[in-house]
């Protein structure tokens, strides 16, 4: 009794008379007064006295009591779990009880853990995205997760107990089988499978493991899958457009670079080397915001970094032209387009976006806009000679001439202003592309005045095509500040269109809006109009509509295009409505005082 | 003093206007002189001291603006009328010009002769 690894008491209902040592252990006694002489109830936890005390009544009337679990309480006061018995015994004729017990905490204290990580596995099993799955000898499903229900989208009670092939499509089915087929000769399985669940093509990524038993037998399966699908998609699209980018950077003639506003630093990539001569790395090594601002020509920085700063302000594009300095210290032109972009609270953070080199370009456009402007020079002079002699001409022959010899000088004086017309119109062409502004002459004059000059001026046209026009003004005074003779161009061109383009018959109406800044001049016919498709070049150089060119050869395109930079000139803006065979109406603004 | 005809100086290399514009202005009574280059123009005008100059541009030797510049600067021939023919029409051509001196700016394609001579006789008093 004294060495039995269980305490052992014996008790006369009331006091305990014995305590063996384990029984001292497990009370956590010292002296054996601590024990011995001890009301029972004091080692007892409070809740199960009651329970007790009917126990002890049993076995006191010589019933064995049956192993049971209960909580005592040590002599520190601390609560144990022990499993305990109690029988009735009779020592030197006193009738005891005598009380074996065990202490149980630890054993409980982990069962409880074992339930709970059991617990916790399960609410992970049942929560989590990824399906997991166990499967017996014979292939059947013993296992499902919730997720793994999910995803093969057929209830639990189908899947519990069927093999593959009883639930998934033949190439399913086959593609489990050659998973399992590893399984079942011993291998681990960690790969991506392809499965068409539901008619979905999805990849799932699938672990899979076979189940020994303690011979190394392959008793099961059991597995994970998660569905990659999204991801894998997500993969290949950035794996395609790096991949892309690769290829853009190597071929492009272009310098691209990725600004980070907050460092000044660039990631300079592209054309680098055959653009500026330097190294990549050169330039990601030393070439920052500061850096490129350097290289800039120091006569268009100040114009470039105004253009910049105002994009940045407004977040948006930027584009400029500008000379840039290259490795051996020699500028070419280039062409920079970029775009800020904002963060999550709308302020740039960051630009992309490149530069090309033009210099070519610009020279064969300096080139060609020399070229019209000399030959067009060229061409005056003897225009001029011509118009000169036949006024010389004119006045020579006086009176003598026949009526055929007049009409005949006439004509040959029209197609000589025509001819220095369009050589002036080539002249301002070329002056427009090479970026050259208008100088505007600002004088004083009536607007109604001016046009009804240019419409004096029609005069025989407007009663040759029997054409009828409708002149009218309206609001404030049409007194303004402006270039009259670009202005009277702008009237001009527009209003030769309409008498040229109007059917015989047929009706113009000049409508003059005259507000306190601004005037709005707009210019209607009923004629030819112009075809929707050519609407976007209508303000473009040379441009002529497919019908105008069918029924007319005269004209070169150039009144509308020369007519939009003098209106822009005037810090106005010139707009139109048209539809084929209906007619059309221009419209142009432009400011009473000079513009700033 | 009985005063002459007055004197009109034009320095104009294309003898077709050049010579146009002499029999009109000959026609108005007055004595004209022609120079076909920039520097015998200069030189002519030292000389003559005309009433009014009627300028070309674009002369050999020596261009317009530059003659124009020099008769703005010799105090001698500095209040002598210069208008300015020319085929340049451009805006700051005739900017340039004007800011130079010249009392009118006449572009050759575009003028009348006519509208010229009625010019020239506002600019003398005639």
């Amino acid at each position: 009794m004294e060495l039995s690894p269980d305490g052992i008491v014996l008790h006369d209902g009331r006091k305990t008379v014995f305590a063996n040592k384990a029984a001292m252990n497990i009370l956590g006694a010292k002296a054996q007064n601590q024990v011995i002489g001890v009301p029972i109830s004091k080692f007892v936890h409070p809740k199960h006295w009651g329970k007790v005390k009917e126990r002890i009544k049993k076995e006191k009337v010589g019933k064995d009591a049956p192993l049971r679990e209960e909580k005592f309480v040590r002599v520190d006061g601390r609560i144990i779990d022990v499993s305990v018995a109690g029988r009735p015994v009779a020592i030197d004729g006193v009738s005891l009880i005598q009380v074996v017990f065990r202490d149980i905490s630890e054993q409980k204290a982990s069962a409880n853990k074992i339930k709970e990580s059991e617990e916790k596995l399960r609410t992970i099993s049942e929560n989590i995205g990824d399906a997991i799955f166990a499967k017996g000898k014979d292939r059947c499903f013993t296992f499902v997760n919730p997720a793994a229900v999910q995803m093969m989208g057929l209830p639990q009670k189908k899947i519990i107990g069927s093999r593959a092939e009883d639930v998934f499509s033949p190439h399913d089915a086959a593609v489990i089988k050659y998973v399992d087929d590893k399984n079942f000769q011993g291998h681990q399985v960690n790969e991506i499978k392809t499965l068409k669940l539901g008619g979905n093509k999805r990849n799932l990524h699938t672990v899979q493991s076979p189940i020994f038993d303690n011979k190394h037998n392959v008793i099961g399966i059991t597995g994970v899958v998660r569905d990659v699908t999204e991801s894998k998609k997500i993969e290949e699209a950035l794996m395609n457009s790096e991949e892309r980018y690769r290829i853009i950077t190597a071929q492009t003639k272009h310098l691209i670079y990725d600004y980070d506003i907050n460092t000044g630093k660039i990631k300079w990539d592209g054309a680098v080397n055959s653009v500026l001569k330097h190294s990549l790395n050169y330039m990601n090594s030393q070439i920052d915001f500061d850096g490129w601002v350097k290289m800039i020509h120091p006569d268009d920085r100040k114009e470039t970094i105004r253009l910049l700063n105002e994009a940045q302000k407004k977040c948006c594009n930027f584009y400029d032209q500008y000379r840039f300095k290259t490795k051996g210290g020699v500028y070419i032109y280039v062409e920079h387009s970029g775009l800020f972009l904002p963060d999550k609270d709308g302020r740039p953070y960051r630009m992309l976006g490149t530069m090309s080199d033009i210099s070519e370009r610009r020279a064969i456009d300096k080139m060609k806009s020399e070229f019209v402007s000399m030959a067009s020079h060229q061409l005056l002079t003897p225009l001029s000679d011509i118009k000169w002699l036949i006024t010389e001409l004119t006045g020579l022959a006086g009176d003598h001439c026949s009526t055929e010899q007049t009409n005949k000088l006439n004509q040959i004086r029209k197609s000589n202003t025509k001819m220095v017309e369009l050589v002036k119109d080539l002249l301002s062409v070329s002056r427009i592309e090479s970026g050259t502004n208008f100088i505007l002459e600002y004088s004083t004059f009536n607007f109604s005045s001016m046009i009804k000059e240019v419409l004096k001026q029609y005069k025989s046209l407007i009663s040759a095509k029997n054409l009828k026009v409708r002149l009218s003004f309206k609001g404030e005074s049409c007194r303004c500040e402006a270039d009259q003779k670009k202005l009277e161009q702008v009237v001009t061109n527009i209003f030769s269109n309409s008498v040229k383009f109007s059917k015989k018959g047929g009706q113009i109406n000049i409508d003059c809006e005259c507000g306190i800044k601004k005037i709005h001049c707009k210019v209607q016919d009923f004629g030819m109009g112009i075809p929707k498709k050519d609407h976007k070049k209508v303000f473009t150089k040379f441009f002529r509509a497919d019908n105008a060119t069918m029924s007319d050869t005269e004209g070169t395109g150039l009144g509308l295009y020369i007519a939009k930079a003098i209106v822009d000139a005037h810090g106005g803006s010139i707009w139109f409505d048209s539809q084929e065979n209906k007619g059309a109406q221009f419209h142009f603004t432009f400011n009473k005082k000079p513009f700033k | 003093m009985i005063d002459g005809p007055k004197i009109i100086t034009i320095v104009e290399d294309d003898t077709i206007i050049a010579n146009v514009l002499k029999n009109k202005l000959e026609k108005e009574n007055y004595e004209v002189k022609v120079a076909k280059n920039g520097e015998s123009g200069l030189k002519l005008v030292k000389e003559v001291v005309p009433n009014l100059v009627v300028l070309d541009l674009i002369l050999p030797r020596m261009h317009g603006f530059e003659v124009l510049k020099a008769i703005k600067a010799d105090p001698t021939i500095s209040k002598i009328p210069v208008i300015i023919l020319t085929n340049l029409g451009q805006d700051e051509d005739r900017q340039k010009g004007l800011e130079l001196g010249a009392i009118d700016y006449c572009s050759k394609s575009d003028i009348d002769v006519a509208t010229l001579i009625d010019k020239i006789n506002e600019i003398l008093g005639k």
